[in-house]
Parts: structure tokens; C-alpha cells; sequence
């Protein structure tokens, strides 16, 4: 028996029906990555007599892994076979470590109802155990203590600014201390969740060899984003009879900061001498002259495995479209003014003739950062256009539950430390780091919990009265929750926070609809039972996870968080050199390779229409700068650019027709 | 009783709108053009739904009255035009969504009887959208998604699709509309009762359609300055409440609501088809004969709202179907006397004479529709009495438009001036 194979082109049908131990699968931007490895997963599920739980797809993010789940029930469904509850395992890499670690964690003497340390309670923690020695280590400060310690889970050299750091001989202890707390919380942090399953494998080979019996067929999408301990991870899974399916495109690797490494791509070859390797060269998302401009700069790059691919959509021809703009400010008015234009003109008093296909949801503006987009989602609100913000931080002040996590968290565990330190400040201000030492250290003399500290008498006398009736308030707040707990959904719980803690609720928030649809799934039945999921899939979120297809809204993101995605219009903004390659924001260590493969993955989201976009003077650190066009631009070739000079509205009273000038005739 | 409603108005809050837009000029233009129930606009704006909630009393049921400290100056409305006005909670939102892999661009009226459901209306559609910066919002919200909203703040929420006939905004359009109602409201659909004709389509031009036969067809200004208001309307005999109002208008059979005022439909800029640079312009058949290019230079021709009725019609053109209001097409009493004095229709000397028949008659739609021909012959203007006769008879040159071309409506030829100048003398 097999599926259908028709829709597929020559190389995607030898990539599906492969029986090589080994294969690697090059698939650049639009060559159908994603349709050819559901397909792949339905043709092994229709030709096995094994069970389907053998066959295991790694993804690298839970949405990419839901909406695999979801192609891949809709070709059986095409092909008429029924589901049952036999399914083949599709998930995170993240999300595979955390179910062995909840199955076999115990041999690790780990308590099977351990929680995962979220992004704020692992600042805290880190402040907790620093205040020991440097109590008053600035917030970026602690980030970067942090980065060391992840980079030492993750077996990477740390970063020299830390390493150089008369300090550094301190982060053995420091680090002693961390995991020892942890331990004590009964909590993981995300590195542990690949780490400790390692560990599991190497000191239990039982539990290995379960695993690989159990598993016939790994298949790992996005292989380039695989970074050092999953690559190793990936490696403890492949047992003697296990294949190994792994597609990606070495040209959209961009997450060296999180430790992934182009080079494991390149390592496949070989670890797996025998491995056959087969590109997928046709693209059938950009129109030929983004797919030119793409290509004409990613072939600046040294450092390549990919070749060209070929494009095959052929009704559009629009050049990409490059404005060149005075200031941030003429800048974002000229995107938003475009983006009407396009939408075709949505007033009575300007209906201008436009394409009358494009809807706001197919319109995006990428940036490097975050915090260039603040221009562009002013000027659409007061453009009245609907837009949706793609937010990195599950925990960070982006997400709408922010405010409401630290609580949560502490109803499921009250002894939750790290979630009482980010919630003590936020309720009251004079909780200064002082005091959270002082209330920490009393806690740890006395071996108990800030909770048990507070809630009974040991506390007294540590806080002045003022600071105890904040503390009596929220401790009697908790209580209640407690019980609201047991009787309502999650969602009338969370709105009892707010109400309780007087916090805007996240449920009033339109920018941020993509949380909430997200959120759904767990608002549903008890409260008590779906709070610990919830805030499970909180934590393992990652960037542009929190992003909604189906919102009428224009999307505004980082070009890391649309990675995966594509948009027949997508706006491309700040280019400037500085920013993209992010050389002025030393904290990311990138490289312009890296960049350059960033830029490309922004460039080549893209379907018909592609505008670039930079300004000639910007805002940045508190001062105005004079900026340059990022090189980048200049490496598109330029017979697929057409250059637009937007005035500023000074020069534009002065001279209405301004001469068109080109970037590119220097 | 017998009053004309403009239910469709926007406020100085909206995009292109005269800062005259206020309460205050509505109430006194209301009295000038003769109107009793003028919608409010905007109430989803924050800033324009408090003062609606400053300036307002209720007055009958689900209507509201004009304070009487803001009520102004007495002297601004001639005392044969003084009349109570009577507004009524009302918003146009622009949904623009994509169904069906279109996209869609459909403009809607929301009414409400009272400002609390306006309120939690508005909270409802702060949570999905930005209502602040635009009277008439756009949000990303489909069209039966905002119709079960309405109908969730309060059962006695009214519905009505705005201009349906207009190409870029509507829920019949030809750029970004639907082919049916049905298919816009689905399941829904039998909450529509009304649909708005719009400037560039008239009743006649609706009843081409069976679909709409059970849709009531409203007409409105959508005024964006005070002198705009009651271009187009609607005539109404019943009660002065909101619940009449639209009990009239779900049941056109009971005989309380009498029929629309309307714009000569050619007279939009979008009529017919054609190439304005050209200057061909073309009848929906002639169109299609030249394959829709211009017959001069090739180029494809702006489709015109008359196309794009033929294109979903069942019936031929004259069909009248049993049982459906009349309506009244007029035309701006300036635009008349700017004819008849042969000067621009915003000029003084029109203002002027403008005023000086509303002081002399009543407010310019009893002048249009009502006023008996020998009252106008003491205007001291021969040709008034001619033209409105004219007019009542629907015997008007009309030149059509097309391709952003205005239509043009003439009611007095050289032949009808020289008769009059001959029994002058």
C-alpha cells in the first residue's frame, strides 16, 4: 500500500518513498520542506505493519509540530485511512525530553511532578543565588551569568565578555548553587531538558535501549537549527535498526545564539558516510525577482552546502521595492501608507485601484528588534489598520500573562521561591533586592520556603508593617485562588487575579489575539487540572510561536520569529548598517555569515511583493544618528530593485517631484 | 405621525469630515432639510460616545433629543423650519476580512436603542480592534462575526449593510463584496431585513434582483458635512420610537414605512462603465460587446455599479414587483437654484436665495416634495415653480456618470426657460 505521490515533484517523491539508512534532504525557502516530510511520515505510516508510535518527527517548535500533526492527518484522510489511537510521535525536541524525564525521571531520583523554571523565575533564582557573593548584579548582568550557564549545560566555550570576567572563576560555585536549588524546587530548567535525559541514557542503558527498540524512524525538520546536545541527544536515539530522515537548509540557520550550529548539517555527512543527499530545487513560493535578490545575497556567503533554486511562479514580476527614507519616523509612515495603497485604498474618500486580493493578514513587517517596530505600530493605529505583534518572551513583559504566570505558578507549588521573588516587587514596590535577601537568607537559615516563612510566624519582624500587610493581602489572595481553583476554568481564575492583584487583564488585548488562541485549548473544564499544561506549553513556547494566521491583522515581528512562515506582501524595515548585521548590539554574537543567512530567511518570506526599507538618520541609544544603508542592501542584485526616494515632508513642500535617484549608481 | 429619518451620518470624528460634524449643526441642519431622526454615527468612537452621553437626553423610547443648553441659538433655524429632531445610536464599521480566499470589504450599521449596549458593544470591539482612531473603525472582523456580536449585546440590536451596491466597500460590490447576502451572513442572513441602495443605485435598480425581495432597501445621506444631510432618506408613518422604527422596516408590508428619497442613481460617479480619459462611456451590454476594453484605446474600462447589478440580476430591466414603497428622486435644492441663477451652487447668491425660500416656504424637502407649485410661483425665481415640477415629475436631463465622472441632473432645459420667459411677458 501507498499514498498518493502525483502532487509531488521527482526529487520530493525520492525524498518520501527513500529507503536509505541515512538521508539528508536539502530544501531551501518555498521548496515545499514541509509538504515533502508530512508526506513522508503518511508514506511510512501507510507502508508499516509496525506500530505507528515507531516513527518519531522532531520539530523545533510546538506550532511546527501541531501543524505536521495536522498535514499529516489530512493526507490519511485523503487516502482514506481511519486514525486511531496508535499515532506517531510528533513533537519538540523539548517536549521529547520532558515526557522521558516525566516516564523515567525517577531513576535520576527526580519527583515525577517537577515544573519547568521559567524564563522570569530563572532570573530570579540566579539573583538568589548571586546575592551570596554580588547582590547587586545589574539585570543585563545577571542575563549574561545566565547565557554561562546555559552555555556550560550546553557544553559551549562561554562567551569571552564573561569568561574574561575576574569573576568567572566564581560560576563553578555559582553554578553548584543554581543546580542545588533547583533540585530543591524539584524544578528543571529548559537546557534539562535535553541535558538530563542525556545523562539518563548514559548512566541507564536500559532505558536507551528501550528507546531505540521503540523507535524505527527519526525524521528531524529545520536540521539546521540542531545545536550540539540535541545532535548528541539525536544520536543516543539511533539505535542499530533505526533511519534517519533529517531535512533543512544550511542557508536558514540563524539561531548561533541559542547554540545551533550550521556545522552539525555539515556533520551529518560524516557521521553518515552512506547517507545519499537529495535537494529539493524548486521554489514555489517567491516571485523570480525576490527569489534573485535572495539568492544574490546569500551567494555571498562562503560557508554554503545549498545550491540555487529554481523559480517556478511566473504570473508576478513586481521588482522588489527598496525606499530610502529621511528618518524613522518618514520611514514608518511610508511602509503604513504603502500597506494602504495595497489593501486598495480601504477609505470611501480614497479608493484607489488596487489589487483587490490582499487582505491586512497577508501583509508583514519584519525587523532585527523588537524594539524597532514602535514607529510602524503607531502609525498603524493611527491609520486605524489592524495589526497583530509577534512577541518573543513567554515570561517577558511582551506576553499578556505576564502579570498573571509568577500566581499561577505559585498555585500550582506555594514553595515556589523564584515565582515569590518576581511577585513581590511587581505588588509592592519597597520590596527592593535588599529585602528579597534579607527575607531569602532567613528562609535558608531556617530551611524553609518563603511561603512557609510569610504565611506563618517566622517571618515577623523582618518586614516593616506596611510590607506585612502587602504580604497578609497576598497571602490571603493565594488562599482564595486556592480554592477558586478547585471550582472554576483557568480563565475565570486568571480573571480573578487581575481583579484580585488589580492587573489589566490579558483577555482586553487585540495586539497580542495570538496568545489567547493559544491559550483556548486550556480554558476549558477544571481549572486545578489544566493549570500545570498550561503553564507547561507557556514554557516551552518559543519565538513567533504566539503568532495567529487567522487574525485580519498585519503581522509585525522579528525576521527570527518568521522563520517558517510566508506572506505574499512582507515589508522588510530598518536596514541599516549597524543594525542588520546587529554589529551595534553587541549582546548577540553573530557573525555576518549569520546574518547575512537571517537576512535571507527575511527576504525569502516573501511571496509576490518584497519592500526594503532604511532611514537616513535614527534614534538610537538616546541620541540621534546618522545611519547607512546595511550592506546587505547592497548585495541585492540590483537589476531586480527598483530604488524609491521618499521625501521628507519638509523637502516634499519644497519640491514636489523629486528626482529619482538610485542607491545603486555610485 | 409622518417623519423622514437619515440614518447614516458620520461625526467630525471620522476621516474627510466637515468639523461642522457636531451635534449642534446636526440638530440645526436636521430642522433645515426638514429630517426628525437623524442617526448619530460614530458611537464607537470613545471621544464622540461621550459626548453623545453629554449632550443627550432620552426622549421616546430608544431616541434621543438634543439638550436644551446645547440646543443653541434660535435664531440659527428659521421659525418655519423649527421641529423637533429626535437622534438615534448609530455606527458604519468597515470589516475588511478574508472568506472564501477573497478579500472582503464590506461596510455595516450598527444601531442600538440604548447607550449601555452602545457601551458593551464598544468594549466588545476594543478587545478585537482599534475604535479610537476613526469614527467609522475598521476592523479585521467578518461581517456575520460583528452581526452575531451585535445580537449577543442586545436582541434589539438592528443590522444593516451599508451602500451595497458600491464596488469597493460593500457587501454586494464588485471589487471586494459577495455574490448574495447569503453568502456574506450565512446562517444569519434572516437577522438582515435591510439593506442601504447607497447614492448610486435606486429601488428599481434593486428589484432586478429576487434575492432582495424580502430585503427592505433604506436610504441614507452618509453625510460627511451638514448640508449633505437627507440627500438621501427614508419616510416613515409611525411612532416615534426605535422599536417602530424598526418594526416598520422588518415589516414594510404594515404600511408604516412609505418609501426612500433618493439621488438620481446616475448621477454617482460609478454608474455606468467606461475610460474617463477617453471619454467613452458605456452601458453595461456595450461593455460587454467591446470584451470589456475601451473602445479607443484598448485599455480595460472601470465596471460601474449598473454592470455589476446586471451581472447578479434575475429580471430584466422595468421589472416592478408587487407590494414595495415608493420613492422620490431629488435632487439638492442649491443644485437647482445654481441652475436657476446660473452661478455655482456654494455661491452666496445661492446660499442667499437658499435661505430666503426656507424663511418664506419651510425646510427645503417640503419645498422638493410638498410645497404647491402656486405657493413657489410667490418666490419671486419664475423658473423655481418649473424646475421642482420638474423635478416631481421625473423630467430631468440626465447625463450619466462613469469612471470617477460625476453624472449630471438637469432640470431646466433652454426649452422649458424660454416657455417660462414667454409667459412672463
Amino acid at each position: 500500500m501507498s499514498i498518493d505521490l502525483h502532487s509531488l515533484n521527482h526529487r520530493q517523491q525520492e525524498a518520501v518513498t527513500a529507503s536509505d539508512k541515512a538521508l539528508l534532504i536539502i530544501a531551501g525557502p518555498g521548496t515545499g520542506k514541509t509538504y515533502t516530510l508530512a508526506h513522508r511520515i503518511a508514506y511510512l505510516l501507510k507502508g508499516t505493519a509496525e506500530p505507528h508510535s515507531s516513527i518519531l518527527a522532531l520539530t523545533f517548535t510546538a506550532k511546527a509540530a501541531q501543524e505536521m500533526r495536522e498535514r499529516v492527518s489530512q493526507i490519511l484522510q485523503e487516502e482514506g485511512a481511519c486514525e486511531h489511537d496508535d499515532r506517531p510521535w510528533i513533537g519538540t525536541f523539548h517536549a521529547l525530553g520532558l515526557e522521558i524525564l516525566r516516564n523515567e525521571g525517577k531513576r535520576l531520583g527526580i519527583l515525577s511532578e517537577f515544573r519547568i523554571l521559567s524564563e522570569s523565575e530563572q532570573i530570579e533564582l540566579v539573583k538568589e543565588v548571586l546575592s551570596q557573593t554580588m547582590p547587586s548584579e545589574s539585570l543585563a548582568r545577571v542575563k549574561k551569568w545566565i547565557r554561562l550557564l546555559s552555555d556550560r549545560k550546553n557544553g559551549l566555550p562561554p562567551d569571552s565578555s564573561v569568561a574574561s570576567s575576574p569573576l568567572f572563576e566564581l560560576s563553578d560555585r555559582l553554578f553548584n548553587c543554581y543546580q542545588s536549588r533547583l533540585k530543591d524546587l524539584a524544578m528543571v530548567d529548559f537546557d534539562d531538558l535535553i541535558l538530563m535525559p542525556l545523562t539518563l541514557f548514559k548512566e541507564h542503558p536500559d532505558v536507551k535501549a528501550a528507546y531505540q527498540n521503540r523507535i524505527h524512524h527519526i525524521l528531524v525538520d529545520e536540521f539546521q537549527d540542531i545545536n550540539n546536545l540535541q545532535y548528541e541527544f539525536l544520536n543516543e536515539l539511533l539505535g542499530p535498526q533505526t533511519s534517519l530522515w533529517a531535512i533543512g537548509d544550511a542557508d536558514q540557520a540563524i539561531y548561533a545564539f541559542r547554540g545551533a550550529n550550521v556545522h552539525y548539517f555539515l556533520r551529518f555527512q560524516k557521521d553518515h558516510p552512506s547517507a545519499k543527499t537529495i535537494t529539493l530545487e524548486y521554489n514555489y513560493r517567491s516571485a523570480p525577482p525576490i527569489l534573485i535578490g535572495a539568492q544574490s545575497v546569500i551567494a555571498y556567503n562562503t560557508n554554503r552546502l545549498s545550491t540555487a533554486c529554481i523559480p517556478t511562479i511566473t504570473d508576478v514580476s513586481s521588482p522588489i521595492t527598496l525606499f530610502t527614507t529621511p528618518h524613522e519616523k518618514a520611514e514608518a509612515r511610508c511602509v503604513v501608507h504603502e500597506i494602504e495603497r495595497l489593501i486598495g485604498g480601504f477609505r470611501m474618500e480614497s479608493p484607489v485601484e488596487g489589487p483587490d486580493d490582499v487582505g491586512f493578514n497577508d501583509i508583514a513587517i519584519l525587523y532585527r528588534f523588537h524594539h524597532l517596530r514602535s514607529h510602524f505600530a503607531e502609525n498603524l493605529k493611527q491609520a486605524g489598520i489592524p495589526y497583530q505583534l509577534v512577541d518573543k518572551n513567554v515570561a517577558g513583559s511582551d506576553s499578556p500573562f505576564s502579570n498573571v504566570t509568577p500566581y499561577l505558578e505559585i498555585l500550582v507549588n506555594p514553595h515556589n521561591d523564584p515565582a515569590f521573588r518576581t511577585l513581590f516587587p511587581r505588588v509592592d514596590k519597597t520590596f527592593s533586592m535588599a529585602v528579597m535577601h534579607r527575607l531569602s537568607s532567613a528562609a535558608q537559615n531556617k530551611g524553609m520556603s518563603l511561603y512557609t516563612l510569610l504565611s506563618t510566624s517566622h517571618g515577623k519582624g523582618l518586614l516593616e508593617t506596611r510590607q506585612e500587610e502587602t504580604v497578609t493581602q497576598l497571602i490571603s489572595l493565594l488562599k482564595c485562588l486556592q480554592i477558586h481553583l478547585q471550582t472554576g476554568n483557568l480563565k475565570d481564575v486568571i480573571a480573578d487575579i487581575c481583579q484580585g492583584a488589580h492587573i489589566p487583564s490579558p483577555f482586553d488585548s487585540q495586539e497580542q489575539a495570538g496568545w489567547l488562541v493559544l491559550a483556548e485549548p486550556f480554558f476549558t473544564g477544571s481549572a486545578a487540572e489544566k493549570l500545570s499544561p498550561f503553564l507547561e506549553t507557556l514554557s516551552l513556547l518559543k519565538e513567533g510561536e504566539t503568532y495567529n494566521p487567522r487574525a485580519e491583522a498585519v503581522t509585525l515581528m522579528t525576521v527570527h520569529a518568521a522563520k517558517g512562515l510566508e506572506f505574499p506582501i512582507v515589508f522588510m524595515v530598518g536596514l541599516e548598517s549597524g543594525i542588520f548585521p546587529a554589529t551595534e548590539f553587541g549582546d548577540t554574537a553573530s557573525n555576518d555569515e549569520e546574518e547575512r543567512r537571517l537576512f535571507y530567511v527575511g527576504m525569502t518570506r516573501a511571496r509576490k511583493r518584497l519592500f526594503l526599507s532604511y532611514a537616513r538618520e535614527r534614534y538610537l541609544f538616546g541620541e540621534k544618528r546618522e545611519r547607512t544603508p546595511s550592506p546587505f542592501v547592497y548585495e541585492v542584485s540590483p537589476e531586480v530593485v527598483e530604488t524609491c526616494p521618499v521625501p521628507s515632508q519638509s523637502e516634499k513642500k519644497k519640491k514636489p517631484k523629486s528626482k529619482q535617484l538610485s542607491l545603486f549608481s555610485r | 405621525m409622518r417623519f423622514i429619518a437619515d440614518l447614516h451620518i458620520h461625526s467630525y470624528l471620522s476621516r474627510a469630515t466637515s468639523p461642522q460634524m457636531n451635534l449642534e449643526s446636526l440638530h440645526r441642519w436636521a430642522q433645515l432639510k426638514g429630517v426628525t431622526v437623524v442617526g448619530t454615527g460614530d458611537f464607537t468612537h470613545p471621544q464622540w460616545f461621550g459626548e453623545l452621553a453629554e449632550k443627550l437626553d432620552p426622549a421616546e423610547p430608544g431616541l434621543f433629543s438634543l439638550k436644551n443648553k446645547y440646543a443653541g441659538d434660535r435664531n440659527a433655524v428659521p421659525e418655519s423650519c423649527t421641529a423637533p429632531v429626535r437622534f438615534i445610536l448609530s455606527v458604519e464599521i468597515s470589516s475588511i476580512y478574508k472568506k472564501n480566499a477573497k478579500t472582503r470589504k464590506v461596510h455595516n450599521l450598527v444601531f442600538f436603542p440604548d447607550l449601555p449596549s452602545a457601551a458593551r458593544f464598544n468594549a466588545m470591539l476594543q478587545k478585537v480592534g482599534n475604535i479610537a482612531s476613526d469614527g467609522r473603525p475598521i476592523l479585521g472582523v467578518d461581517s456575520k462575526d460583528l452581526l452575531k456580536m451585535a445580537l449577543d449585546t442586545s436582541p434589539e440590536a438592528y443590522f444593516v449593510p451599508a451602500h451595497i451596491w458600491t464596488p469597493h466597500f460593500s457587501v454586494l460590490g464588485a471589487n471586494s463584496g459577495f455574490d448574495s447576502i447569503e453568502e456574506c451572513f450565512e446562517e444569519l442572513s434572516p437577522y438582515i431585513h435591510c439593506g442601504e441602495t447607497g447614492l448610486s443605485s435606486d429601488p428599481p435598480m434593486n428589484w432586478r434582483l429576487s434575492a432582495l425581495d424580502n430585503i427592505t432597501l433604506i436610504s441614507n445621506s452618509d453625510a460627511h458635512s451638514p448640508d449633505r444631510l437627507a440627500r438621501e432618506a427614508n419616510i416613515f408613518s409611525t411612532d416615534l420610537s426605535y422599536a417602530a422604527i424598526t418594526e416598520a422596516l422588518n415589516a414594510p408590508e404594515s404600511g408604516d414605512f412609505l418609501g426612500t428619497i433618493e439621488f438620481f442613481p446616475e448621477e454617482g460617479k460609478y454608474h455606468l462603465d467606461g475610460h474617463r480619459a477617453c471619454s467613452q462611456c458605456l452601458k453595461p451590454d456595450e461593455t460587454l460587446a467591446c470584451n470589456g476594453r475601451c473602445p479607443t484605446c484598448g485599455r480595460k474600462v472601470t465596471i460601474g455599479v449598473m454592470h455589476r447589478v446586471t451581472q447578479l440580476a434575475d429580471r430584466p430591466w422595468g421589472f416592478l414587483p408587487k407590494g414595495k414603497p415608493p420613492f422620490f428622486s431629488l435632487t439638492a435644492l442649491c443644485e437647482i437654484l445654481s441652475e436657476i441663477l446660473s452661478t455655482g451652487p456654494r455661491s452666496k447668491k445661492v446660499q442667499n436665495e437658499y435661505f430666503r425660500l426656507l424663511n418664506l416656504f419651510g425646510n427645503e424637502l417640503y419645498i422638493l416634495m410638498d410645497c404647491p407649485l402656486n405657493d413657489l410661483k410667490q418666490s419671486g425665481l419664475s423658473l423655481l415653480p418649473v424646475a421642482i415640477e420638474s423635478l416631481r415629475k421625473g423630467d430631468v436631463e440626465i447625463t450619466p456618470g462613469y469612471d470617477g465622472e460625476y453624472g449630471k441632473i438637469r432640470t431646466l432645459n433652454d426649452r422649458k426657460k424660454q416657455a417660462t420667459q414667454l409667459k412672463l411677458f
